[in-house]
């Protein structure tokens, strides 16, 4: 939230959440399809996070207390990725899941506070830089099977870390082993 | 004027005085950029004047042309010149154009000894010395190897002809740099020819006294006799640095020990007795620097040790049967450019209890056993039943650490195939033949600094040494080609070979590393394009021929340039087949008197620029001409 | 300014030979020579066979041009070396105390003053190899117990840290971010009870 130049908060806010309208509103019916129609209440679309976002938590008018919208859980927060997680967090392909997982967790627990993911992403994200400090020690480890299938699994958070891990291993292995 | 060798230091002393400062360059050394042993000596200066805080620049030079170019572009704060491998023949005041009286500080010089601000020092192992330099210079300092004591008589008719009175001098004059610049330079093209000889002018005879005269007379005779004895090496560069580095206090380095063993191991095929004197010498201080070395290796290990070594081609980096049949020595003894040659070798083999399989096996494969009876074999069969004797001597070897170690005679194959080879032969597009020749002396700079480079580093070494290994069997390919289609030609007075475009075509192909980019057809013609090889094929073609025939004629190789239409030309001495003992007394090189006389007489299209005064540059059509009158001239 | 990520996250390895270059070291002058002020630090009059402690980098130049000889500091020896990584293997927990900067002096004074060293150069190097691994080996464990607050590896020298820390910062960064999303709610919690507790009333 505090980031507003970077980069990868802006790309993370673009990713779309599902959330389900609470008013008609007229004109937005593009959004469904049908040019020109009014967007019906209770129907479920795919929005932006930096859009859904803010319409989740402004009401219609002065008075009402219903919002435009209501987020719906998405499905990488839901109980099956949890367990997924909780069971193999060194393993599990993140990427695939969501791109910039952990930036889009720190958002959605803002909103909304669910302290059970809290607590298993972060252990989930101990796990995984330990192995990706791993990595970054034995460079050559990487070309191994097992090691671009993990390669392949982070997310862009994990992806910066462990060029960064690999970086200074790197720099001063160089330096350790020059013979000026 | 010169300095004897107990005395280096003080030159050195003078240097480090006048060129420290930290705001600008006041030292410059000119080397010569096709020399192995310059290489090392520079080496060996450079790290010695880096540990002073000393600042100076390098410039790796061509030719003459070269160095008077340079010469000019340089600063007036430069305060010392150094010329290391180039130099001593030519009068370098009138050459390089000094006004000496620009340099003279007035404020220090005192009445009877002006003192300079500029100085050029010399360190050459040309002979012969060119005597203004020697005798009559105040600004240019030669490093003596003792022998200047010698030349007491050419000493003395060099002041005579010197302090001779004004009326004779112009006479005098004339015929005294008739004399004296044999090593003159020409450039001479169509637009411009420019002869500095000056024509002797029929001034009217004056009254001289007959006496006088003939005593004029005689001490030119005496300068023209000195002068046109020859040129050869006398001495290697560096080792005279070597003693000027021991004179200052660097008495423990090994690394300038190895660089000094280096540059003399490159002049022993060409001056055998050269290196005799040296080894002598390098053995007491490889003794001397080791006493300290165990038994076992470590990682640390940079010993250099003296070990038997045979003078076959870079054994250990190759097969057994390889390193016999490329060796120039075995060639010439059993001729194996023919047929029996080849059988005899397999014979000698056989002899030896060496199968030919174990023999083609590559050195460091092959078995042990036999490798430590090698020595006893070679000496029980080659030695005694085939009478091989300069087959076993003494060698210098380097290790380092757990990367191995490698002998001094591969290191200086190796490197002088760093400077010989070029990097990519890609045809130039250009037609002009100074822009071509421009390109050249690019490449050749370019080669300096990648030989330069390896001399520390093994792993260049040893991409030097496949280079060798390659530029090898090309000799040997083109060298057998030539006797077997008799393009040895026997003028009555010299030997001929003429290699035109047709004998570039060889079968040989690179093996593709990484590092050798030749392409054969190309590579090929421009491989004899390089002075440094076609003085290897020389050198084959005058072993081969020194075992076969008794005669001892000299040696003169052309190689055509199809893109600037010149032929490139180098004159040999003669060789005496190797002996045991190594001693014989040097054959001086003729040739550059030669070359030079002959093309001021005929005005054929020449250029003699390099720094081995017997290579010069002949215009394709004018070869024909150029070379009989060199037959007709008698000099050789 | 515009500098590549590695720049600005750490010290190059570089850097910090530099740093440790200003480490004073003793050394033993073959000739005498006047003090010399320079910036930032003076050379003292050096006597002839006195020993005398100067900055490191000055020592290498004067050793380069022989004009003196290097004491090398009392841990630079295999027996300390070795009692020390003795320590490491007997404590897997802990990390015996080397100097601040051992591996770039140990570093530099092996490739320009070998022959000052006590013992054999390459014995020296063999045992550095060990015990930087044992300590890479023994760091890697501690990072296990990575949190968003509070990291202890005591004894682990700045080029040892400076290896460590890009990924360590960035780790905990996140760590932090995760959960300060939660504490925050927690916070606003806080300020909707009081809000309703303040209608309520």
């Amino acid at each position: 939230m505090g980031n507003y130049y970077d980069l990868d908060d802006i790309i993370a806010d673009n990713q779309k959440l599902p959330c389900k309208f609470n008013v008609t509103v007229p004109g937005l019916g593009y959004l469904e399809g049908n040019i020109g129609q009014p967007l019906d209440a209770n129907t479920k679309l795919n929005l932006p996070l930096w859009l859904s976002s803010v319409l989740a938590i402004c009401e219609v008018s002065q008075d009402s207390q219903t919002t435009f919208l209501d987020l719906i859980h998405p499905e990488f927060f839901n109980n099956k990725v949890i367990n997924a997680i909780r069971a193999n967090a060194v393993n599990i392909d993140l990427h695939s899941i969501l791109p910039n997982y952990y930036k889009l967790c720190e958002k959605w627990c803002v909103m909304f506070s669910d302290v059970e993911l809290i607590e298993v992403v972060s252990q989930m994200l101990k796990e995984r830089s330990n192995e990706i400090n791993d990595y970054g020690q034995n460079p050559k480890q990487i070309s191994s099977m097992a090691g671009n299938k993990f390669l392949y699994s982070l997310d862009e958070f994990e992806k910066r870390l462990y060029k960064i891990s690999t970086e200074s291993h790197k720099l001063s292995k160089e330096w350790f082993h020059n013979q000026d | 004027m010169y300095i004897l060798p107990s005395n280096y230091n003080q030159a050195y002393n003078h240097i480090v005085t006048t060129s420290l400062t930290h705001s600008t360059c006041k030292l410059v050394i000119f080397v010569s950029c096709l020399d192995v042993d310059a290489l090392c000596a520079l080496r060996i200066l450079a790290a010695v004047f880096k540990k002073k805080l000393i600042n100076f620049q390098i410039v790796p030079i061509v030719g003459y042309a070269d160095l008077a170019t340079h010469y000019t572009r340089l600063d007036a704060d430069v305060n010392n010149i150094i010329l290391v491998g180039c130099g001593a023949m030519v009068d370098l005041e009138s050459f390089l154009d000094i006004d000496v009286g620009q340099f003279v500080d007035a404020t220090r010089s005192l009445e009877a000894e002006t003192v300079l601000k500029r100085k050029i020092f010399v360190i050459d192992g040309h002979r012969p010395w060119n005597l203004d330099n020697v005798f009559g210079s105040a600004m240019v300092t030669c490093f003596d190897d003792g022998l200047i004591g010698d030349l007491a008589l050419e000493k003395d008719a060099y002041n005579f002809l010197v302090n001779i009175d004004d009326d004779e001098l112009n006479q005098e004059e004339e015929e005294e740099e008739e004399e004296e610049e044999e090593e003159e330079i020409f450039e001479i093209d169509e637009t411009d020819i420019s002869r500095k000889r000056k024509s002797s002018s029929s001034s009217p005879q004056t009254k001289q006294p007959k006496t006088r005269k003939r005593v004029i007379k005689d001490n030119e005779t005496t300068i023209e006799n000195y002068y046109g004895q020859g040129t050869t090496v006398v001495t290697s560069v560096t080792s005279q640095v070597y003693s000027l580095v021991s004179l200052i206090g660097e008495t423990n380095n090994l690394d300038n020990l190895w660089l000094a063993i280096i540059g003399s191991t490159s002049l022993e095929h060409q001056y055998p007795e050269l290196w005799a004197r040296l080894a002598d010498l390098f053995r007491k201080e490889v003794r001397r620097l080791n006493h300290g070395a165990d038994e076992e290796r470590t990682a640390d290990d940079s010993r250099l040790t003296v070990e038997k070594d045979y003078n076959l081609f870079l054994l250990r980096h190759w097969s057994l049967y390889n390193a016999f049949y490329y060796s120039n020595y075995i060639n010439s003894k059993i001729l194996l450019y023919t047929e029996q040659g080849k059988s005899k070798l397999n014979k000698i083999f056989a002899k030896m209890g060496i199968s030919l399989s174990v023999a083609q096996q590559l050195w460091i494969y092959m078995d042990i056993g036999i490798k430590k009876k090698l020595h006893n074999i070679f000496t029980k069969v080659l030695v005694n039943q085939y009478g091989f004797d300069s087959l076993a001597t003494e060698g210098y070897f380097r290790s380092f650490g757990y990367n191995g170690s490698v002998s001094a005679r591969d290191c200086v194959e190796a490197i002088s195939s760093l400077l010989e080879h070029e990097e990519n032969s890609a045809p130039s597009e250009s037609d002009d033949i100074d822009a071509l020749t421009a390109e050249k002396e690019k490449l050749w700079v370019a080669n300096f600094w990648r030989s330069w480079d390896a001399l520390t580093d093994l792993a260049k070494i040893r991409q030097g040494i496949q280079l060798a290994l390659f530029s090898q069997q090309l000799i040997f390919q083109v060298g057998h080609s030539i006797i077997e289609k008799k393009q040895l030609k026997n003028l009555k007075i010299f030997r001929l070979v003429v290699l035109s475009s047709s004998d570039y075509h060889l079968s040989l192909t690179a093996k593709n590393d990484a590092s050798i980019h030749t392409n054969t057809a190309a590579g090929g013609r421009k491989f004899f394009l390089n002075p440094l090889n076609l003085m290897k094929l020389g050198n084959w073609l005058l072993d081969t021929i020194s075992e076969v025939d008794d005669t001892l004629l000299p040696l003169v190789l052309a190689a055509l340039d199809l893109e600037t239409d010149t032929y490139l030309v180098i004159g040999m001495a003669p060789k005496v087949p190797k002996r045991g003992d190594g001693g014989s007394a040097a054959l001086l090189n003729t040739f550059s008197v030669a070359f030079q006389h002959v093309a001021n007489t005929t005005g054929v299209k020449v250029r003699i620029d390099s720094f081995e005064s017997s290579v010069i540059e002949v215009r394709k059509d004018d070869l024909a001409p150029f070379l009989e009158k060199l037959t007709l001239s008698g000099l050789v | 300014m515009a500098l590549p990520l590695q720049f600005k996250t750490s010290f190059l390895p570089l850097e910090i030979n530099f740093l440790a270059e200003n480490e004073l070291i003793t050394i033993l002058p073959r000739v005498s020579m006047k003090s010399v002020e320079l910036i930032g630090t003076n050379l003292p009059n050096l006597n002839a066979m006195r020993r005398q402690e100067i900055p490191l980098w000055l020592a290498l130049i004067l050793k380069a041009q022989d004009k003196c000889q290097i004491i090398p500091p009392i841990w630079l020896n295999v027996a300390y070396l070795k009692a020390r990584y003795d320590e490491e293997l007997e404590f897997p927990n802990r990390f015996s105390s080397l100097p601040w900067h051992w591996l770039e002096l140990s570093k530099m004074l092996l490739t320009k003053a070998s022959d000052d060293l006590t013992d054999a150069p390459h014995l020296i190097r063999s045992i550095i190899q060990d015990l930087r691994e044992v300590r890479l080996v023994k760091s890697r464990k501690g990072l296990k117990e990575l949190n968003e607050a509070y990291l202890q590896l005591d004894n682990l020298s700045l080029m040892e840290i400076n290896e460590i820390r890009p990924y360590v910062a960035e780790v905990m960064d996140e760590l932090k971010k995760l959960s300060d999303c939660v504490k925050k709610d927690d916070s606003m919690d806080m300020e909707t009870n009081d809000y309703e507790e303040d209608e309520n009333y």
